[in-house]
C-alpha cells in the first residue's frame, strides 16, 4: 500500500508542477487571489475556521446591504430639515470572496494530466469516421466499401485532472478524478472542417473516491465493473478502443470495494449499481467483480497507447445482470415486455517474460479477455450488428404505416416473429502480447499484436429475412503495432489494423486501416 | 543516432500518410474487359461469362410512389432484394415479419411482400440493328438458388391477423400468393413463380419459390472509339416501368466486338445497361 501510495505521489509529482504554473497563471489575473495565496500557511484546521467566517461574513454583507436599503427606503421625518450631502472620497473595500481552494495549500494533492495527441488514418473503406469501434463496415461492392478515406484527428488529445483531499480523522482518504476527451457530439449538420477541427470537449471520467478502512466508495462517472475497464486489461494499441469485441464502457456508477492487502497477492472485491440500459426498468444494473493481483509477478504494462509502466500479474472475473423492460410491440401500447440480460466476463494480464525491477527490456506481456452474455450489447462500444427493431405489423395496411418508438438503445432487445422480446446474445474475446526491446530499460522500443472476435448466436434469427443483409453476427480484428518513446515525454506509433464482418446472406466486409500516431504525455 | 530516430520516424510518418487514396468504383471484384471497339451489328444471345456482384440498397433506393404502390398490388420486380424500407438511406427498422401480408379469410391475399435474394443473369439476348436501334432483354433468376433463398416464413400470427380461420391451409395459402402475383400483362413472367407453402411445424407457412426479372430495354445506339452509347426510350421489369430504376442518361459501356464475340463493360467501376450489378459481359454472336 505505501508502494502504491508512493508510486502515486510521483506519477503526480509531473502533472503537480503544470497545475502550479497554470495556478500561478491564473494568480496573476487575480490580484484578490494572491492575498489568499498568502494565508497558504495556516493550518487546515485554522483554513476551515477561515472558511466558516468568510463565509459568514459574505452573508453578513449581504444581510448588511439589504438592512442598508430597508434603511434608506425609510421616510424622512418631514418636519426634519434635509440631510447635507456628504461625499466620501475613501472607496468602499471591496470584498471578494476567496476561491474554495488553491495549490499549493496544506494536504492537498492537485495535478493536472493526460496527453496531446494527432491520428493519421487512412482506411480501405469509407465506413468508418475516426473510431472503429464495433461499427459496422461497409458492405462489398458499394461505393462506401470499396473506396478508401484519409482522416487526421487530435480528438483523442485528452485533459485530466486529479484532486486529493487532506487524510482526515488518519484513514479517511477523499480524492477525485476528471479526465475529457474531444470527441464530443457533433451536429449532423456541421462541415467536415468543423467535424475535425472545431472539435467539442467530451466527458470521459468524472467521479469521487471516498477509502475508508473499511470498504472504498465510488460515485460518479467511469468504466463498467463488469470487464474491469481501466484497470490494467487494455489492449496495447493505437487503435481507439475498445477493439472489435472488447468490453469498453463508461457509466454512471455507485461502487463500493473492498481491498484486502497482503505481500504475496492484493485481493479487490467490488459491487456497483450502475445507470441501467434503459430508464424504464426502474432499478439500476447490478455489476460485480472480484480481482486478483499477483504482486511479486510484474509485467510491462501499456495501456491502450499510454506510456508503458511496471504492473502485477492479474486475473479479474465479473458479471452484469440487468432488467430490461421495453416497450410493448404494438400500435397501441399495452404493458412493457421484461427481460432479463446478463453478462459474465474473465480477464487476465500475464507477464510472460517479467520486468526485472524497473527494467523493462525483453519484457513480454499478455492481456486477455473473455466474455459471454444476452442484453448487454451496449457494454461493447458502438455494438449492434445492424440489429434494429422490426416493423409493426401492419395487417390493415394503413398509410402512413404505425411506427414503433422504442425506449431503450437499438441492438440490446429486439422482437422475433411472434411480437415477443428478446434480448441479443454475443460472445467476445480479446488477446493482446506487447514485446519491449531492450533499449533504454525497454522504454524506447516496443512491438504489440492484438486479435479479437465476436459473434452472436441469435443476432440473424431475431431479424426478418429483408433486414438480414444488414446485420452481421460474427467479426475478427487483428492489428500489428510498432511503438517509439522518442523521449520520455513524446511516443509515436505505425499501426497497421484489419477488421472484417460477415453479414447475414454470407457477404464478408473487410477493412484495412494504416493509422500513426504521435503523442506528448504529461 | 539520432539519424536512425529520425529515419524511424520518417517512415512511420510516410507509413500512415503515404497510402495513396485510389477511386475504383464499386467495382467488386469484376474487372474490366479489353475495349477495342468495331462493330456491333448483329444479334448476340449466347453469354459466354458474365460478372456480377449483388446490388444492395440503400444505394438503389425507390421512390415513394414505386414504394407505396405495393399496397394495391405486387411490387414492380427488380433487382435488388427488398430492403426494409427502400426510400430511405439508412435502416430504421429490422424488416417486418409478415412481410406485408395481408391473407383474407377467403383464401385471396390481397398484398404480400416476398423477400428474394439478388437473381443472377441467365440468358441475354441483344440486338444491335444496322439503323441504329437496339433491342437488349436481360434475364435473371433466382433458379438454383439454395432453398433458404428462395423462402419466407409466415408465423401464425401474420396468417390470422386478418380474419382467417384457423387452422390455415398452406397449399391454399400458396394459392393466394400465386393468384396475387399472376402476370397483368401477356409474355412476361410472374416476379414469383413455382410458388409452394408447407407446414412450418408452428402452424405457420413456410413458402418457397423462383424469383425471375426480365429487364427489357430499346433505343438508338452509336458508338464513340471503344465507347459504346445507347439512348434508351423502353425500360420494362417484367413488362412494368419503374422509374427510379430506369435511365435517365445516355447509357455507356466500354466494347469489343471482334472475331464473333462481344465484350462489354460497365463505365468507371458503374454497371452495364443502367442494370446495378452487372458489371461485364461477354457474348456470342448467333449465326443468322
Amino acid at each position: 500500500m505505501a508502494q502504491a501510495l508512493g508510486r502515486r505521489r510521483n506519477e503526480w509529482r509531473r502533472g503537480t508542477s503544470v497545475a502550479l504554473g497554470v495556478g500561478l497563471t491564473l494568480l496573476t489575473s487575480l490580484p484578490s487571489a494572491v492575498a489568499f495565496a498568502a494565508k497558504t500557511d495556516a493550518t487546515t484546521s485554522d483554513k476551515k475556521s477561515d472558511k466558516k467566517s468568510d463565509a459568514k461574513s459574505d452573508v453578513e454583507d449581504d444581510n448588511d446591504n439589504d438592512n442598508g436599503n430597508q434603511a434608506t427606503s425609510e421616510p424622512a421625518p418631514a418636519d426634519a430639515p434635509p440631510p447635507t450631502p456628504v461625499i466620501d472620497a475613501t472607496p468602499a473595500p471591496k470584498t471578494v470572496p476567496p476561491a474554495p481552494l488553491l495549490s499549493g495549500e496544506p494536504g492537498w494533492q492537485m495535478g493536472f494530466f493526460g496527453f496531446l495527441e494527432l491520428d493519421a488514418i487512412w482506411d480501405s473503406t469509407q465506413s468508418f469516421s475516426e473510431t472503429v469501434l464495433d461499427n459496422t463496415i461497409a458492405r462489398p461492392h458499394t461505393v462506401a466499401g470499396d473506396n478508401a478515406r484519409f482522416q487526421g484527428t487530435a480528438k483523442d488529445s485528452r485533459l485530466g485532472y486529479k484532486i486529493a483531499a487532506p487524510p482526515f480523522g488518519g484513514s479517511l482518504k477523499a480524492s477525485a478524478f476528471m479526465e475529457a476527451d474531444f470527441f464530443g457530439i457533433i451536429p449532423t449538420t456541421a462541415t467536415q472542417d468543423q467535424s475535425y477541427v472545431y472539435d467539442t470537449i467530451r466527458l470521459r471520467q468524472y467521479y469521487a473516491k471516498l477509502e475508508t478502512p473499511i470498504v472504498d466508495l465510488l460515485v460518479g462517472q467511469t468504466f463498467d465493473l463488469y470487464g474491469f475497464g481501466g484497470q490494467g486489461f487494455f489492449p496495447n494499441t493505437p487503435a481507439f478502443l475498445g477493439v472489435m469485441g472488447e468490453l469498453f464502457h463508461r457509466n454512471v456508477q455507485l461502487r463500493l470495494t473492498k481491498v484486502i492487502e497482503t505481500d504475496p497477492v492484493n485481493v479487490e472485491i467490488s459491487v456497483a449499481g450502475v445507470r441501467p440500459a434503459t430508464r424504464d426498468s426502474g432499478v439500476p444494473d447490478a455489476q460485480a467483480g472480484l480481482k486478483i493481483n499477483v504482486n511479486g509477478w510484474q509485467g510491462a504494462s501499456a495501456q491502450g497507447p499510454r506510456l508503458v509502466k511496471t504492473a502485477p500479474l492479474s486475473l479479474g472475473v465479473s458479471a452484469v445482470g440487468r432488467k430490461l423492460s421495453v416497450t410493448d410491440f404494438e400500435a397501441i401500447v399495452a404493458s412493457p415486455q421484461t427481460v432479463y440480460g446478463w453478462g459474465a466476463a474473465a480477464d487476465l494480464f500475464l507477464p510472460i517474460i517479467p520486468a526485472r525491477g524497473k527494467d523493462l527490456s525483453n519484457a513480454f506481456s499478455v492481456t486477455g479477455e473473455y466474455s459471454r452474455g444476452t442484453g448487454v450489447t451496449d457494454l461493447y462500444l458502438t455494438l449492434t450488428g445492424g440489429v434494429l427493431f422490426p416493423s409493426l405489423p401492419n395487417p390493415k395496411n394503413v398509410l402512413p404505416a404505425p411506427t414503433y418508438t422504442p425506449n431503450i438503445d437499438p441492438g440490446i432487445v429486439t422482437f422475433d416473429a411472434n411480437g415477443s422480446a428478446k434480448s441479443i446474445e454475443w460472445q467476445g474475446m480479446m488477446v493482446n502480447g506487447h514485446y519491449h526491446l531492450p533499449m533504454r530499460e525497454g522504454r524506447m522500443l516496443s512491438i504489440s499484436g492484438t486479435y479479437s472476435r465476436i459473434q452472436s448466436n441469435n443476432a440473424l434469427t431475431l431479424t426478418p429475412m429483408q433486414g438480414q443483409a444488414f446485420v452481421w453476427n460474427k467479426g475478427h480484428y487483428w492489428d500489428a503495432t510498432i511503438w517509439w518513446s522518442i523521449t520520455p515525454a513524446f511516443q509515436m506509433a505505425a499501426s497497421y489494423q484489419s477488421m472484417t464482418q460477415t453479414f447475414g446472406d454470407g457477404t464478408v466486409a473487410r477493412n484495412n486501416r494504416v493509422q500513426g500516431g504521435w503523442w506528448f504525455f504529461f | 543516432m539520432n539519424k536512425v530516430h529520425l529515419a524511424l520516424g520518417l517512415a512511420a510518418a510516410l507509413g500512415a500518410v503515404g497510402c495513396s487514396t485510389f477511386e475504383k468504383g464499386a467495382t467488386g471484384s469484376c474487372t474490366d474487359l479489353v475495349a477495342c471497339g468495331g462493330s456491333p451489328v448483329g444479334a448476340w444471345t449466347g453469354v459466354v461469362d458474365s460478372c456480377q456482384f449483388q446490388p444492395v440498397r440503400p444505394s438503389q433506393a425507390i421512390d415513394v410512389t414505386e414504394f407505396t404502390q405495393n399496397s394495391t398490388g405486387p411490387m414492380t420486380a427488380m433487382i435488388a432484394p427488398p430492403q426494409p424500407n427502400p426510400v430511405v438511406t439508412t435502416q430504421t427498422t429490422s424488416g417486418d415479419w409478415c412481410s406485408s401480408l395481408v391473407y383474407n379469410p377467403d383464401s385471396s391475399v390481397s398484398n404480400v411482400q416476398l423477400w428474394h435474394d439478388a437473381p443472377i443473369l441467365d440468358a441475354a439476348n441483344i440486338t444491335y440493328g444496322p439503323d441504329m436501334s437496339y433491342l437488349t432483354t436481360l434475364t435473371f433468376s433466382t433458379k438454383g438458388f439454395p432453398v433458404d433463398r428462395n423462402t419466407t416464413r409466415f408465423p401464425q400470427r401474420c396468417l390470422l391477423a386478418n380474419g382467417a380461420p384457423p387452422p390455415v391451409s398452406c397449399s391454399a395459402f400458396a394459392a393466394g400468393l400465386t393468384t396475387f402475383y399472376k402476370p397483368q400483362s401477356a409474355g412476361v413472367p410472374p416476379n414469383f413463380d413455382q410458388i409452394a407453402c408447407s407446414d412450418d411445424g408452428a402452424f405457420g407457412c413456410n413458402c418457397t419459390y423462383v424469383y425471375t426479372v426480365v429487364v427489357s430495354d430499346q433505343g438508338m445506339w452509336k458508338s464513340e472509339g471503344t465507347t459504346l452509347l445507347q439512348d434508351s426510350s423502353v425500360f420494362l421489369y417484367n413488362g412494368a416501368m419503374l422509374n427510379s430504376q430506369s435511365p435517365n442518361t445516355t447509357l455507356k459501356s466500354a466494347y469489343c466486338a471482334q472475331n464473333g464475340r462481344l465484350q462489354l463493360t460497365g463505365p468507371a467501376g458503374g454497371s452495364l445497361f443502367g442494370v446495378l450489378g452487372l458489371r461485364t459481359l461477354e457474348l456470342s454472336q448467333t449465326q443468322p
